[in-house]
């Protein structure tokens, strides 16, 4: 089966949201490998090592951060992580989805290359799709 | 009595008496004594020459000095507030070198209470230009200066409220939002086929709730926001490019309603103001104008900008439904309070604006008729 992401990633501490974005991308079969980290820590923990390991192919294609976690934060996940300053990044597509509606959390995101775009929670079905599509063409 | 008869009797005596004695305003010592009391104003004089210091009746009375007490340079130290003895020496010093003071400072009286007063100080000459002495006169300005010390701590304590408030809001408002987004996916995701009629109707009803939920929490937000910034910075902003602005984000309803459009803007083209502020009135007014078009007739919508009793003013007109101001005039600014059964009506826009408006200093007012058209007009 072929899917249009091979390898993404949700950086969340809402269970729930977690289980139903879940639910939604099997539906769709929109991902192959679908990786899930509880806060910037562990994802964090996991790109650094994937990346000096230079282990290309286990860097998700689609990765959506959310801002409010513990122990690490989306901001902070993303200042650490560009600190470290890997090229392979670029292939990577950032977006920030969160239930913030706080307009200088979507300025601030901004000021950041990596990502992608801000997603306003609840991101629809439709939102999803086309976002796994459009990053595998 | 008559004018003659008063001037026999108020003939002056034989003995000559001095002007200033006489004549209230002489320029003397009447006139001074009268503004000391009324200011409450106390002088002082140091005379370096003859090693001598000087305080008049006011500043006995506002030092609170028995009357035996002769003030010396030595002692002055002594009137001051430990934490401005410094400041005290400082101003006194440079005055000495020539350079005249103007200052506040904390003093303390004879007996020990201390207040705020008001100082000048110029350095005295002689004939030959030096500087043999220093005088001023100060004032207590402690009722006003406490006041003042009262306010801006009132300030800083809503200050800090209104940040805690803030702050709260977006939280509550952030968390709320996480629930209802999941609420959102999930009835997305639920299969309805197999519920039956009345099941799927009131499974519905989830999906609704969880909109509406949304919606007032952007509203909550949109609101919390206007309030922070009220302390934005006005610039000058061109009406022009503002209402151009507007009309493009809105072409296509403004096409499909077949909107004709007239301005005039030449008598009031620039104005301080908030630019997003201005933007969100002016699309507000104009889309409502839009909205609440006659069924009869093409909408046409006339904005303008004129100037009177030396305010600028913001006109949207149009020939709309109109709006019974005498049944619902009261409450049309008001926060979900909607006149007409369009979907769209939120109930939030009018309010917003006038928040918005007033906010920056002005005031919105509406003129209408049903079946008519209505006229809102902004007091920038």
């Amino acid at each position: 089966m072929k899917y249009p992401i091979e390898i993404a990633c949700i950086i969340d501490d809402d269970d729930m949201y977690v289980n139903l974005i879940t639910k939604v991308l099997d539906m769709k079969n929109l991902v192959k490998n679908l990786l899930i980290f509880k806060n910037g820590k562990e994802a964090l923990d996991y790109f650094v090592g994937a990346l000096k390991k230079l282990e290309e192919r286990k860097i998700p294609q689609v990765i959506l951060l959310d801002l409010n976690m513990p122990i690490m934060n989306g901001w902070q996940f993303l200042n650490s992580l560009s600190e470290y300053n890997f090229p392979e990044l670029k292939n990577a597509t950032l977006y920030i989805v969160s239930s913030s509606i706080n307009p200088s959390d979507i300025e601030r995101s901004k000021s950041i290359n990596l990502v992608k775009d801000f997603l306003i929670k609840p991101v629809t079905i439709d939102q999803l799709s086309e976002i796994f599509i459009d990053t595998s063409v | 009595m008559e004018l003659r008869s008063i001037k026999k009797h108020l003939r002056p005596s034989q003995k000559r008496i001095p002007e200033e004695k006489v004549n209230p305003f002489a320029i003397g010592n009447f006139y001074y004594e009268e503004i000391s009391n009324l200011t409450q104003a106390g002088g002082w004089s140091v005379d370096f020459v003859n090693k001598k210091s000087y305080f008049d009746k006011q500043a006995r009375r506002i030092l609170k000095v028995p009357d035996t007490y002769i003030p010396t340079l030595s002692q002055s130290y002594l009137f001051y507030a430990e934490e401005h003895l410094q400041k005290a020496t400082d101003l006194f010093f440079t005055c000495a070198q020539g350079d005249s003071f103007s200052a506040e400072i904390k003093m303390v009286t004879y007996t020990k209470e201390v207040f705020w007063a008001k100082a000048h100080g110029k350095p005295v000459k002689n004939e030959k230009g030096e500087i043999i002495g220093i005088r001023g006169v100060f004032q207590s300005i402690d009722q006003e200066k406490k006041k003042e010390i009262q306010i801006e701590t009132s300030l800083d304590i809503i200050e800090g409220h209104n940040k805690r408030l803030y702050n709260f809001a977006h939280i509550v408002s952030h968390n709320l939002r996480s629930h209802v987004s999941n609420l959102q996916l999930t009835t997305a995701l639920f299969e309805t086929k197999n519920l039956n009629q009345d099941q799927k109707e009131l499974f519905d009803n989830f999906s609704k709730i969880a909109t509406n939920l949304d919606v007032t929490l952007k509203h909550l937000n949109e609101i919390v926001t206007l309030q922070t910034n009220v302390n934005k910075e006005k610039e000058i902003i061109n009406i022009e490019q503002v209402y151009k602005r507007v009309i493009d984000s809105i072409r296509q309803i403004s096409l499909q309603n077949k909107v004709v459009y007239y301005t005039e803007f030449s008598e009031v083209e620039e104005f301080p103001y908030v630019s997003a502020y201005l933007e969100s009135i002016l699309h507000n007014l104009i889309t409502n104008a839009i909205k609440y078009k006659h069924p009869d007739r093409d909408p046409e919508i006339n904005i303008f900008t004129y100037e009177e009793d030396n305010k600028s003013y913001l006109v949207v007109k149009d020939n709309g439904l109109g709006i019974d101001l005498e049944k619902h005039g009261s409450q049309l600014f008001q926060m979900y309070k909607t006149f007409h059964n369009n979907e769209d009506a939120t109930g939030l826009g009018l309010f917003l604006t006038k928040s918005q408006v007033e906010s920056l200093g002005g005031k919105i007012t509406v003129e209408s008729r049903v079946g008519k058209g209505s006229k809102f007009t902004v007091q920038l």
